[in-house]
């Protein structure tokens, strides 16, 4: 009988008595943990440039005084160590009873891109792409439709037949961007500007998608700035140096305006095309602009209510 | 009772001034007229800060009139010349003009033979002389015949330039730099000449040098066809 069972489990030599579902199912269970492991190696990576507080660091919102003066200690000596400059990070606040306002004259501007260039070294951008918040569009007289502009012009301005059209983040009263941040890693401040907490950002980029303006931009990889081109006067929510992967904007200088100082792209404004300042005051210059001049903004009909307008002379 | 009748007067003449001292002070801060000490940069003690309505406004003024302040320095104009140690030679306007008799037949720089020669003059049918002031070639010269100092240029560019002047006012023309917030910190502006050429003053075309390279930049042709070159 015995003999009988043994003949009867035949089996190949190679794999020595495993059954065929047995052997399957380890090739699967290898398969399987290989591509785990693959799937998790950036974490590896991820640990290496990551400290644990920085992985640890809770939303802007949620951070304490000590808190902030630690985060900003290590983002200083982190600065310090990658690109060799000494920088000092601030997080002022907004100004009660300021809710800020910017105007362009588009009779003025003729397009020589010196606030995109401002905006640039203020803000410390990456140098190798020549990144930016601003694009200055060169628009065909009688529209106002981006998909006609040209923002990659190099050639002498004022080109005939052509108006300049600067865009860059209109700090909305009702900003879309901020509807659909899956983590609320962007939100409106009380002077209407709106900021980005880089360490919260997952770098989903839906709101870039949603931004009707194409205002913001996504960081592919760590910026790159020679230590004495870096700005050291930085803000943690403005112009501090972003990680790679997450999504920033335009905040109006609010390291600067929160501080009474013009934005850097108005100073840099050759013609003068440029007017910042408090909505909420009635006397200001931006309110005389509003009062005066025949004001619009870009795609009005998409309810976002921009701040930042436009006029003719 | 002539005591009496003479002190009825007196009350009814200090009424009759109080209201009228009353209707004046009523209207003059809605007065539409452009103060001109504001754009008189020589004012040295204007009642400028007393009539505005906030301090911050009338700070901000006094800042914008101390950009303007140019040093009120002699005229002077660069010559083709350099001195023995190689520095280029500038002259005073009246270390010639002083003792040329003005030719009131030359309205334009391209009739001029003896200097200025090549000035590139394009702003309108003015003439030398409708801001040059004939008798003193240190001063500008109103319209009214007034001679004022080139430090004040903006009151003269102002003549005619009236929604300049009021948009400038109003910190809605011209470039600046500093604060938005003049109670934190001080505004400096440029003046009229900073920008404008005042013999050609047309903006100069300018070069654009700057452009980011993304996505988004591509020219409408080259995204179009950029694929197949």
């Amino acid at each position: 009988m015995n003999d009988a069972r043994d003949e009867r489990r035949i089996s190949l030599p190679v794999l020595g008595g495993v059954s065929r579902r047995t052997a399957l199912k380890g090739a699967g269970a290898a398969l399987g943990l290989a591509a785990f492991g693959a799937a998790i190696s950036p974490l590896a990576h991820f640990a290496e440039t990551t400290s644990l507080d920085e992985f640890l660091q809770k939303h802007y919102k949620e951070l304490n005084e000590d808190d902030k003066r630690a985060i900003f200690a290590r983002l200083e000596a982190e600065t310090k160590q990658r690109y060799g400059a000494e920088v000092h990070l601030r997080d002022p606040q907004p100004i009660s009873g300021v809710r800020f306002g910017y105007a362009i004259n588009l009779s003025l501007c003729n397009g020589n891109g010196r606030c995109v260039e401002a905006c640039h070294r203020e803000n410390n951008h990456d140098r190798d792409t020549n990144q930016s918040y601003i694009r200055v569009f060169e628009m065909p007289k009688g529209t106002t439709d981006l998909a006609h502009g040209n923002a990659s012009y190099q050639h002498d301005v004022p080109q005939e037949g052509k108006y300049y059209l600067p865009v860059q983040c209109f700090q909305c009263e009702n900003p879309p961007c901020v509807d659909v941040c899956p983590v609320e890693a962007t939100w409106q401040e009380e002077d209407g500007i709106v900021v980005v907490d880089y360490n919260w950002c997952i770098g989903c980029r839906y709101c870039q998608a949603a931004c009707p303006y194409h205002a913001r931009r996504f960081n592919w990889k760590e910026p790159e700035i020679p230590a004495q081109e870096v700005n050291p006067d930085q803000g943690y929510l403005s112009n501090r140096i972003r990680p790679a992967g997450v999504v920033e904007k335009c905040h109006f200088c609010l390291h600067r305006t929160r501080e009474g100082r013009m934005p850097a792209c108005l100073e840099a404004c050759p013609t003068g095309a440029r007017i910042f300042g408090n909505l909420l005051d009635p006397d200001s210059d931006i309110r005389w602009v509003l009062a005066n001049k025949r004001c619009f903004v870009l795609k009005e009909e998409l309810g976002a209510q921009p701040t930042l307008f436009y006029f003719f002379d | 009772m002539s005591d009496l009748l003479q002190r009825i007067t007196v009350l009814v003449f200090l009424a009759l001034l109080a209201m009228a001292g009353a209707l004046f002070v009523g209207a003059s801060p809605s007065a539409p007229t452009i103060d001109p000490a504001i754009i008189d940069t020589r004012a040295a003690a204007s009642p400028l800060e007393a009539a505005s309505a906030r301090p911050d406004r009338a700070a901000a003024l006094a800042a914008a009139r101390a950009a303007f302040d140019r040093p009120v320095t002699t005229p002077r104009i660069e010559t083709d010349l350099l001195d023995p140690l190689g520095r280029p030679v500038s002259v005073s306007c009246a270390s010639c003009h002083a003792n040329l008799e003005p030719d009131l037949q030359t309205n334009h720089a391209a009739d001029l033979t003896d200097f200025h020669e090549g000035l590139v003059y394009e702003h309108g049918s003015l003439t030398c002389l409708s801001c040059h002031h004939a008798q003193d070639y240190n001063s500008l010269r109103l319209t009214d015949g007034r001679a004022i100092d080139y430090a004040s240029v903006l009151r003269l560019c102002s003549q005619c330039h009236g929604p300049q002047a009021r948009d400038y006012e109003r910190h809605a023309h011209g470039g600046m730099m500093g604060f938005w917030d003049t109670r934190r910190g001080e505004r400096v502006r440029k003046a009229c000449i900073d920008c404008h050429d005042p013999h050609a003053p047309r903006m100069p075309a300018m070069v654009s040098t700057f452009r980011p390279h993304d996505r988004f930049l591509a020219e409408p042709a080259e995204s179009e066809h950029g694929d197949n070159e």
